[in-house]
């Protein structure tokens, strides 16, 4: 069989290709997956090890009010932020996808160039500005606007504008994408048939450009779930979003079980957000970034 | 429906271009264009890729704003209106239908940016519809349709408007010829049952020919000539109308002499004579011949013939077309219907033709000569080195 000119020709050619990907996502990314679905059903002992018996105890506490109302925040947050990229990135993509090539360049480099740095650095750089003693109380206090210092950190706003702030680019690229591609001479057929800007934006960009701001949505709005540094460094302790209670788990409180259990449940509203997604006629090639 | 006006009847200016310049950045796409469109016509604008028809077409229409001079729409000026401020519609050549309406969607778009009430829409997208003979495909998408069918959509959503002036830009390019053909008969009728007036960019000048009321040929961003397609066929104004409308001969002459209403002229192939048109002397024209209007003989015939060796007899369905080279290597196409004689290939033969057949083409090549006689050369021998004064005074 080895032997074969078939085998020798195509079949190890193709292995050999595909192998190392095939490896790489069955040990990375599958067994994980696996195990952690496993030990969600799992439970602790006293040293903090898991111990594998059965038991449906993890969900069950996903129930808890506290647990409930972390995930209600953290959904309000992510709706929130996907809403506001929305409104700030769809008049950015539109300018750059209909500017010259230069200026579209530009304003790429400067959408991109904060990403140079790494995000934690770049959400502390926040408090500066932010927090108590920071430069926008200190100039609001001097111009004699406020007579006491806002607080403006370690609020839901805080948290909001942090994720804002992190994930406008995934916002950007999909509309301006879609906008791109756009025929212009649908824009000028709708004011030849008497629409102006506003109706012609209404009836023909916006429908036209709506698939861009989907796509992009959800690639706003699933890490907004999950991305714990942003609440941590911006929200303090009392804006906690589902990414902060998955990663306590795993490292504070060592329950690795209920972590998990956690982890699943992000994974079922993510995949019950793409369904809606894919539902409605958008489709996954489009989630990545073209 | 109303009928169009006799033709020499009393015609209403509709649309009036006025001196119109038109540039980006440094080029000049439409040079000081002066042209008159009248009511219910049917007015091509011809002309090479490149010559700024579609520029012209976007000016009338308002996409673009020109740079001086003005338009006037029904005597009004509308320099700074906005596309959807002017009673003008266009259908575009990539049709430019809206890919997430239906075709009912698309046809009633400008009544309902009208605010027209959906009951009256309802019966205006049906009639619409009939016209263009596509009853029942008010729910189909435009990536559901033919080329054909979007092009009749096009066309729908534009005249129910009620446009005053209708443009539509090369609407048949993308179809096949057959199809193209047949649309060009519908258009053509459908303008006289509107009794709207069309302006129709076209490259095809037979498309123009077949279609118009009158031809406006562009090239290089100039109006050459607006007449009607005969007046076009029979007298271009200028050799780049003689060459591209339909097929030619052109021979370049100098002009001798004038007499008795005949110019004695002299090309390159041998001399030629013409009909009189108070030519300057020595002024430089071109002579233009249409391939069916050249006779042949075997010997010099008396007045003028211009010998030739015959290369080429090429079958082409309704005529024969024979190739000839002349004494100076020109070469010189002949055209006859299949059933008359034609010569045979590699005999040597004299080319003739009438005089009222040959069209005498003014040229500005003369201006050149005229200009260097009035440059003064001593002013640039002054100013140059010795070696090219030298050659400047031999000249």
């Amino acid at each position: 069989m080895f032997k074969s000119p078939v085998w020798r020709k195509k079949t190890i050619p193709l292995l050999s290709m595909i192998s190392p990907v095939s490896a790489w996502l069955i040990l990375l990314i599958a067994l994980p997956l696996i195990y952690i679905l496993i030990i969600s059903f799992c439970s602790t002992n006293e040293a903090h090890n898991i111990s594998f018996q059965f038991s449906l105890r993890n969900y069950a506490k996903l129930a808890d009010p506290t647990i409930i109302g972390i995930y209600t925040n953290s959904l309000i947050i992510s709706v929130l932020t996907t809403i506001i990229c929305i409104v700030i990135a769809y008049p950015f993509a539109y300018i750059m996808a209909l500017t010259t090539p230069f200026r579209k360049t530009l304003m790429m480099i400067f959408l991109m160039l904060p990403f140079w740095t790494n995000s934690i650095i770049r959400l502390y750089s926040w408090r500066t500005l932010l927090g108590r003693n920071g430069y926008i109380n200190d100039f609001l206090l001097y111009i004699g606007l406020i007579d006491a210092p806002i607080e403006m950190m370690f609020t839901r706003g805080a948290v909001v504008l942090g994720m804002v702030y992190t994930l406008l680019p995934f916002m950007v690229l999909p509309i301006q994408t879609t906008i791109e591609k756009l025929d212009d001479s649908l824009i000028e057929a709708s004011k030849d048939l008497g629409a102006n800007f506003i109706r012609t934006f209404r009836y023909i960009i916006l429908p036209l450009t709506a698939p861009g701001i989907f796509a992009g949505s959800i690639m706003v709005f699933i890490p907004s779930l999950g991305y714990f540094f942003v609440s941590d460094i911006m929200g303090g302790g009392g804006n906690q979003i589902i990414g902060n209670i998955i990663s306590r788990q795993f490292k504070e409180a060592s329950n690795w079980p209920f972590g998990s259990a956690l982890s699943i449940m992000l994974i079922v509203i993510t995949l019950i957000v793409v369904k809606i997604y894919t539902k409605s006629g958008g489709k996954i090639d489009e989630l990545g970034m073209s | 429906m109303e009928k169009e006006p006799e033709p020499g009847g009393e015609k209403r200016p509709i649309v009036e271009i006025k001196n119109v310049n038109k540039f980006y950045g440094g080029n000049h796409v439409v040079k000081n264009l002066n042209l008159t469109i009248y009511e219910k016509e049917f007015l091509s604008i011809l002309g090479p890729s490149g010559c700024g028809k579609t520029t012209l077409l976007r000016l009338i229409a308002g996409f673009e704003h020109h740079t001086s001079g003005e338009i006037l729409i029904e005597g009004e000026r509308l320099d700074n209106k906005e596309p959807f401020e002017r009673n003008i519609n266009t259908v575009f050549q990539n049709y430019a239908l809206f890919p997430h309406m239906s075709v009912y969607d698309n046809i009633a778009y400008g009544l309902k940016m009208k605010k027209v009430p959906k009951t009256q829409i309802k019966v205006r997208v049906k009639q619409a519809l009939i016209m263009v003979r596509l009853e029942g495909f008010e729910k189909r998408y435009p990536a559901q349709l033919s080329g054909g069918q979007k092009q009749r959509v096009a066309i729908a959503r534009a005249i129910i408007n009620n446009p005053k002036v209708l443009i539509l830009d090369e609407p048949l390019s993308a179809l096949d010829m057959k199809l193209r053909k047949q649309m060009q008969i519908e258009l053509k009728s459908l303008q006289k049952k509107l009794g709207i007036t069309f302006v129709y960019v076209t490259h095809d000048q037979e498309e123009a020919l077949a279609m118009s009321d009158r031809i406006a040929v562009m090239n290089n961003g100039v109006l050459d000539q607006c007449a009607k397609p005969e007046e076009i066929y029979a007298h271009p104004e200028t050799k780049f109308i003689a060459d591209f409308i339909g097929e030619t001969n052109l021979f370049e002459a100098v002009v001798e002499t004038e007499e008795k209403g005949v110019a004695y002229l002299y090309c390159e192939a041998g001399d030629l004579l013409g009909k009189s048109e108070n030519f300057d002397p020595n002024e430089i024209i071109y002579v233009s011949v249409r391939p069916e209007k050249i006779l042949w003989s075997e010997k010099p015939v008396e007045g003028f013939s211009l010998g030739g060796i015959v290369k080429e007899s090429i079958y082409l369905g309704n005529i024969v077309k024979t190739i000839i080279t002349l004494t100076n290597g020109q070469v010189v196409k002949v055209n006859r219907p299949v059933d008359s004689p034609s010569p045979q290939v590699g005999s040597i033969l004299y080319i003739y033709w009438e005089l009222k057949d040959a069209v005498m083409i003014y040229t500005t090549a003369q201006d050149v000569f005229k200009q260097l006689e009035s440059v003064d050369l001593s002013s640039f021998a002054q100013n140059s080195n010795q070696n090219a004064g030298k050659e400047s005074a031999n000249v």
